[in-house]
């Protein structure tokens, strides 16, 4: 058999493998490479874990699954890991398209202005866990000096990466400080193809400005606002780096999220198969919640056919 | 013709856009002002009891010690190597995918531009542990190497994304009109597209250094060794035991944040508009 023959033997009928095509697939090839030997190969390595005994190498089938669903506080951590994921696109998404509605308008200073805003998005997670510390310390943070000392509202220091009460909230508000100027950078370059004459005629028909964000600039928002929603829960949900350097996912387990489970569970407690069966169960669900958006997408599109 | 007559209620929508531009503002970059502040400053002022907006008097003696005592610039340097790494290949990468995806017809093509975007979905703490052992096979540990691989792995989706948006965006006449002249394939890519993408390979060139310089989470756990550590994990090693040294730690971190920030300013001159452009085409 002649490698021709083989070729020909694997080409699916009526699809020619011309040149057009090779060159594409050649073109793609090093992006597919790098991801299937970085992420997709290791991760099958995980899943693998997560069936097998490390000590032995024996299997156990769905053993590490079964120990997770007995885990009571696993429910908690899912509850929690949804209500940061929901808080933070919340957050990000008024905050984003509010600031970036703000800034679409002319006036001294707004490139200037459009620029600075992203520092907390250019700066490194490590940083922003620095800083955030900084400002809330304590003794010599400068909100509780002023609120404490120079405008005498409060008693006691407040310390929210130390309180249990407001930890998820303090968490979750410096990761949408981190994220909001990106969310609004691109909400921004979205409201700046607005055609300007679809407001001029708003206002000639008298729309008020609530009606004017309804009728024009949400109809052109609302497909970049899904598609940001959607990668935007995908990566919140995985966030592992900002809480674990905001509080070590504690005070207790305040702030464990899934991901934080993961690496307590992994390489706290050493037990690493256990580890990556929450893991691949954390990709479960978020398969299921992909799945459903593009279900619901498709649906609302045939609905508006 | 005449502007349509400014009513009540969008003029007090104007007075709100300012008031509320300057609480962002506020927000978002007094927290950084305090950092560079509390760094210039003696102990005797950051543990003081007073507010001061601006400070009464300036030290450089937390950034003489972290240039000098704690190993930073060696850190700096570690950084350096596994960010200009993923520069270079995140943007190569991204670029050969872009083209072929936008140039060429073939099956499945959208498809691989959507699923490269659905690998946020995978957690990367899953990853740690294979991926330690792998690197670890491979002789990886404490190499640069490893953590271009996967800082280009994380980059690589929004890359590929704001390069392909922006190929979309730029006319191909050029390129076919090239090729008519006798250009070669390769020619026309090189001397036709790429010029006219420039704006868009230094936006994602430098997003691309950006995360590699910020990542955390990998850089901590395949690096055994502290004096092959990254920027993060050094500042944040500073960050442990019971005695935080704030002067230090703060000017640390003002210097780890150089470096982006002057790349962040170089782009903005050189781009303008370019990163918006690129990113508004979703």
């Amino acid at each position: 058999m002649s490698v021709r023959d083989r070729v020909d033997a694997f080409a699916p009928a009526g699809v020619d493998i011309d040149e057009e095509t090779l060159t594409g697939v050649g073109l793609v090839l090093p992006a597919i490479a790098l991801i299937a030997a970085v992420l997709v190969y290791p991760f099958i390595g995980a899943i693998r874990l997560s069936f097998l005994n490390i000590d032995t190498g024996a299997f156990v089938g769905l053993d590490h699954y079964r120990w997770l669903l007995t885990q009571e506080n696993f429910w908690s951590f899912t509850v929690k890991t949804l209500v940061w994921t929901v808080g933070n696109l919340a957050l990000q998404g008024f905050f984003g398209v509010t600031v970036a509605m703000a800034l679409n308008r002319q006036f001294p200073g707004r490139d200037g202005l459009r620029t600075a805003i992203l520092l907390p998005f250019v700066i490194p997670t490590a940083v922003t866990g620095i800083l955030w510390r900084w400002m809330f310390n304590g003794s010599w943070g400068p909100i509780n000096v002023l609120l404490q000392q120079e405008l005498g509202l409060i008693s006691t220091p407040f310390t929210p990466f130390v309180n249990e009460q407001f930890t998820l909230a303090a968490v979750t508000f410096v990761n949408a400080w981190r994220w909001v100027p990106l969310v609004a950078l691109i909400v921004f370059a979205v409201l700046q193809t607005i055609p300007r004459e679809q407001y001029e005629a708003a206002r000639i028909e008298g729309a008020g400005l609530w009606s004017e964000f309804y009728h024009v600039t949400y109809p052109h928002l609302s497909s970049a606002l899904s598609v940001l929603g959607l990668l935007g829960f995908l990566i919140t949900f995985n966030i592992f780096d900002m809480i674990w350097l905001l509080t070590n996912g504690g005070p207790g387990t305040a702030t464990t999220t899934l991901p934080v489970f993961v690496y307590e569970v992994a390489f706290k407690r050493q037990a690493i198969a256990r580890g990556n069966a929450i893991s691949v169960v954390l990709l479960l669900m978020l398969i299921v919640f992909v799945v459903a958006f593009f279900w619901r997408n498709q649906v609302l599109e045939e609905g508006s056919a | 013709m005449s502007a349509p007559p400014v009513s009540r209620s969008r003029r007090i929508a104007n007075a709100v856009r300012y008031v509320y531009l300057a609480i962002v503002a506020l927000v978002f970059i007094l927290p950084f002002y305090w950092l560079v502040k509390t760094s210039l400053q003696p102990n005797d002022v950051i543990y003081g009891s007073d507010l001061h907006l601006v400070p009464p008097t300036i030290t450089f003696t937390h950034y003489q010690s972290a240039l000098t005592e704690v190993g930073l610039v060696g850190s700096i340097v570690n950084s350096l190597l596994a960010a200009v790494g993923t520069m270079v290949l995140t943007t190569v990468v991204a670029l050969l995918a872009a083209y072929g995806i936008t140039r060429y017809v073939f099956p499945g093509r959208r498809t691989v531009a959507r699923l490269v975007l659905l690998t946020y979905m995978f957690p990367n703490t899953a990853l740690i542990v294979p991926m330690y052992g792998m690197f670890a096979a491979y002789g990886l540990l404490n190499n640069p190497v490893a953590l271009t691989l996967l800082h280009s792995m994380l980059a690589l989706p929004f890359c590929l994304w704001i390069l392909q948006s922006y190929l979309e965006s730029i006319p191909r006449e050029l390129e076919e009109a090239a090729k008519v002249e006798g250009a070669t394939e390769f020619g026309a890519f090189r001397h036709v597209t790429v010029p006219q993408a420039m704006p868009a390979i230094v936006a994602v060139a430098i997003l691309a250094f950006i995360i590699s310089w910020g990542e955390y989470m990998f850089a901590y756990i395949l690096t055994t060794n502290s004096a092959k550590f990254t920027v993060p994990v050094k500042v944040t090693q500073l960050l442990g035991g019971y005695q935080v040294d704030w002067g230090l730690l703060t000017a640390a971190s003002v210097v780890v944040v150089l470096p982006v920030l002057a790349l962040f300013w170089l782009m903005v001159k050189y781009l303008g508009k370019g990163i918006a452009k690129g990113t508004g085409a979703i």
